[in-house]
């Protein structure tokens, strides 16, 4: 008997945790199966190429050949210079670069076209390899004379553990930003309404979020130490990898507390933001490059803020791009940032109106 | 010297339910004004809409414009994690920092000395009221807005800040009370207001109590109530 009463406490706590366990029983694994879909395709398909003119002889016949054949393992992308279409690799808008040499479509002489994929993108490469091997049979079918595709590779070559290094770190971030953030404030809780009769939710926030974010420091430095003392061919800091990874931990951190305040720091905010940890994971492009998924997906991932601090992190750690390249995605990663502050200013009267 | 603090007309709804109606009440400097009723009777509503942590659906709040307001809640409220002294600290900075005679004042008045290096989450529940009520003193408020506070108090520390109240309300400041035990607070009592059903059904001075018997207060009280209710 005993049993069945500590049962029907166990139905009658369900009933007061209901929000709680909806979150964890029906949302979370929801959530999770359709996360599934992140992992459908990791051999890019139609991934975006960029087909560039060789030189100002190149005519649009073989431009066209060389599309027409890419059009079989990718989405082909014409540039106007080579400059272009690098700039594009560095962006991570395309995945590889065709560079097309003059007379290829009259099949006068022997051409070499290069194929050219960004060292940093180390998922890339092994696909970009067999890419080659396409285009060769692609382009040996057409009636067009002797062609031959060469694998080129522009800036260093770096290792998986390389390409790893920005995603863990952006990883950490996350995790500081939907975890401990959380717990931080639900752990607090209980001095809510003394802070707000000496002082004010707004100063609350602010002085947290300002902290956290100094310290968010430490994880940046500790990863650039670690990669030095693992003599990885990565650039451990600088100006903007600080900035995109500060402007983005705000933003992250901004979305946490507002599902925090909304929930009134209850259990079911704490597992909102973790199912938000999961989704940017898994739609947010961190951990396989856009160009690894189908163009919805990609359009998808493109749509968060977190694909382009993975890109400009990922640059300034592994590439030698220029930071003048990303103005557009520090935009889009501030942007983001201030948008998640004024969700947190709203979630903040929300609070006050719900007493 | 004139009341900042007060309600007028005040009416307070959570959707279906009627926490308060029409409710007008100002606390006056000097007086130690005790505010009694039964569970729900809207006493914690009022004290939250004096405090500013809640906004009425109707009606208008006068408040201190520098927030000289002091409070200890029905449930304490300090940084668990904290100990006992860097609660203390933290919370004399956001008062602006106080003269640091009158916050050793308030720390030996509450008995804490002896838990400052103690992590306040596991402090007992006389010694966490304790805290709360030296924590709503730290800024030596004109207004002190107590709501219970002598719940889990021992008879020492229970007297010992009924003394402390009595001294404090003397020095001009005033003093607003929610609690069930009205009867302690006799000898200093000026004031007695009684709600119930989200109405203020009583509110006399001290001379029309007559006297400072505590069981007259209790008469009194149950009076108030009892004719509300027939």
């Amino acid at each position: 008997m005993s049993l069945r009463a500590l049962l029907s406490k166990e139905l009658r706590w369900s009933k007061h945790n209901a929000a709680a366990l909806l979150v964890l029983v029906l949302v979370l694994p929801a959530t999770f199966g359709y996360a599934s879909v992140a992992f459908q395709t990791v051999i890019p398909q139609d991934a975006p190429v960029a087909v560039v003119a060789g030189d100002d002889d190149v005519d649009d016949a073989s431009l066209t050949v060389v599309e027409t054949a890419v059009s079989s393992f990718g989405e082909p992308r014409r540039y106007d210079s080579e400059t272009a279409a690098t700039r594009g690799l560095n962006r991570e808008e395309v995945y590889a670069m065709i560079s097309v040499p003059p007379g290829l479509a009259n099949g006068s002489k022997a051409t070499e076209i290069q194929l050219f994929v960004d060292g940093s993108m180390v998922l890339f490469e092994e696909p970009s390899r067999a890419m080659v091997n396409v285009l060769n049979y692609r382009l040996s079918s057409v009636p067009i004379g002797d062609v031959s595709v060469q694998h080129r590779i522009i800036g260093e070559s770096h290792t998986l553990a390389e390409y790893l290094i920005p995603i863990l770190l952006i990883g950490t971030l996350m995790l500081f930003a939907f975890t401990y953030v959380p717990y931080n404030l639900a752990a607090e809780s209980q001095a809510i309404e003394r802070i707000r009769t000496e002082s004010s939710l707004e100063s609350l926030i602010t002085a947290k979020l300002t902290y956290f974010t100094a310290l968010m420091l430490f994880p940046i430095a500790v990863f650039g130490l670690v990669t030095w003392a693992l003599g990885y061919a990565i650039t451990p800091a600088s100006v903007g990898l600080v900035a995109v990874l500060l402007l983005s931990f705000v933003g992250m951190a901004a979305v946490s507390m507002t599902i925090m305040l909304l929930t009134r720091f209850g259990t079911a905010g704490r597992f909102v933001c973790v199912i938000v940890m999961f989704g940017l994971l898994s739609f947010g492009g961190i951990i396989y490059p856009a160009g690894f998924f189908s163009p919805l997906r990609r359009s998808i991932v493109r749509s968060v803020p977190l694909h382009y601090t993975t890109i400009v992190t990922r640059s300034e750690m592994l590439r030698d791009a220029p930071l003048e390249v990303y103005t557009d995605y520090f935009l889009i990663v501030g942007g983001s940032a201030l948008a998640a502050l004024v969700a947190l200013k709203l979630g903040i009267v929300a609070y006050r109106r719900g007493d | 010297m004139m009341s900042d603090l007060a309600v007028e007309h005040v009416t307070k709804d959570y959707g279906p339910v009627l926490a308060l109606e029409d409710v007008s009440l100002s606390i006056e400097p000097g007086e130690l004004h005790c505010l009694a009723g039964p569970n729900g009777s809207g006493k914690s509503t009022l004290f939250r809409i004096f405090l500013g942590l809640t906004r009425p659906t109707d009606g208008d709040v006068t408040r201190p414009v520098n927030g000289d307001i002091g409070t200890s809640f029905q449930e304490p409220a300090f940084y668990p994690s904290l100990t006992v002294g860097e609660n203390i600290e933290v919370f004399r900075g956001l008062a602006g920092n106080p003269d640091l005679e009158w916050v050793r004042r308030v720390v030996r008045v509450f008995n804490l000395p002896k838990v400052l290096e103690r992590r306040a989450g596991d402090l007992s529940g006389g010694y966490s009221k304790q805290l709360d009520l030296a924590l709503g003193l730290l800024n030596e408020p004109r207004y002190l807005l107590l709501d219970e506070p002598l719940t889990d108090l021992d008879d020492v520390t229970a007297e010992s800040l009924l003394t402390f109240l009595e001294d404090y309300v003397q020095a001009g400041n005033a003093v607003l009370v929610s609690s069930h035990r009205i009867a302690e607070f006799a000898p200093t009592l000026e004031r007695l207001t009684v709600m119930d059903g989200g109405h203020v059904v009583y509110d006399e001075r001290r001379e029309a109590i007559d006297g400072t018997d505590p069981k007259q207060i209790e008469r009194v009280y149950r009076r108030a109530i009892a004719d509300k209710r027939d």
